[in-house]
């Protein structure tokens, strides 16, 4: 494991979000990350949608729970969803529709922000990292999300994710390896 | 296997600020049909809930009917003699009968006093 990696997954990151009134609070305020979440392990953005829906709706199913666990609770059920819809994608591509999701364009991006040349650069520059992200392995992709998007700390992510935190930490370390070398510019 | 002037944290730092954007970036249209969808979930288990609730009533009272309608059904169970009274009944019977056919049957008392008896008697 690499020095860098280490050093970062040394101290717990604080918390990506406050502890939420309601639950309805709650989903709604991480709406829109769980969109990204969702949009960069499908690549689609209605089957994002579809995701993160079925997930706000599992998720409320655990409303007597604290609200302190809500957050590794949401994600993880979205993590699941997400798997489960790649994996149906891919037998529904394998057997019946080939050439589905083909001209879908992947990255959902407001175009009321003034200047098109800021659009076009955050777009783009998104769209790279996203396109970078999604050669990834699953499971690298997944804990580099949860631990620099979402910070969450390695306990949480790995309860998350269903594993250990070495293997949080070792995803993590290789697949930063990786997105330095696709986006060596950005170092 | 550390990369020479590799800075981890500016890298993620650079990675999170341009997913932070992303996310400030989610269109119009699929911030609507996320707080759509987030009203319908909050809907939905209400309305599952008044579902299956339906859905129990109506398998109660069709299990309800159906008992009732085998419970009218069932064939009624008719009075029979007790076996044993019968069986007392018809051993007496027949005694009965075979002692009046002999007291009603002379030729009986013709035979055994005729030579044929005597000598299937003596053989």
């Amino acid at each position: 494991m690499p020095d860098s990696a280490t050093t970062s997954d040394a101290g717990p990151l604080p918390p990506a979000t406050t502890v939420a009134d309601s639950l309805e609070q709650f989903l709604s305020g991480i709406g829109a990350r769980a969109f990204r979440f969702a949009e960069l392990g499908l690549r689609h953005r209605d089957d994002a949608l579809d995701a993160v829906q079925e997930a706000m709706m599992r998720m409320l199913g655990y409303r007597e729970r604290p609200p302190t666990e809500w957050t590794p609770l949401f994600w993880s059920i979205l993590r699941s969803r997400i798997v489960d819809m790649q994996r149906r994608r891919l037998f529904r591509l394998q057997w019946l529709t080939p050439a589905a999701h083909g001209d879908e364009d992947p990255i959902d991006w407001t175009d009321d922000t003034p200047g098109p040349a800021r659009i076009h650069d955050g777009r783009e520059g998104y769209a790279r990292m996203a396109d970078a992200l999604a050669a990834l392995p699953r499971r690298q992709r997944e804990a580099f999300t949860l631990r620099i998007f979402e910070e969450l700390d390695v306990a949480t992510a790995a309860r998350v994710m269903a594993c250990s935190e070495g293997s949080v930490k070792t995803h993590l370390s290789r697949a930063r390896e990786a997105l330095q070398r696709q986006l060596e510019d950005w170092r | 296997m550390n990369h020479s002037g590799f800075d981890p944290t500016c890298f993620d730092d650079a990675l999170r600020q341009r997913h932070a954007t992303a996310v400030a970036h989610v269109s119009a249209r699929t911030q609507a049909q996320l707080r759509h969808r987030l009203a319908a979930s909050t809907t939905a288990p209400r309305h599952v809930v008044r579902h299956r609730m339906a859905w129990v009533a109506t398998t109660a009272c069709a299990a309800l009917f159906a008992l009732v309608v085998g419970l009218q059904l069932r064939p009624q169970p008719t009075p029979v003699p007790s076996p044993a009274t019968v069986l007392v009944d018809d051993s007496q019977g027949d005694a009965n009968t075979a002692y009046a056919s002999l007291d009603e049957n002379p030729d009986l008392y013709l035979w055994l006093a005729s030579s044929d008896a005597i000598a299937l008697a003596s053989e």
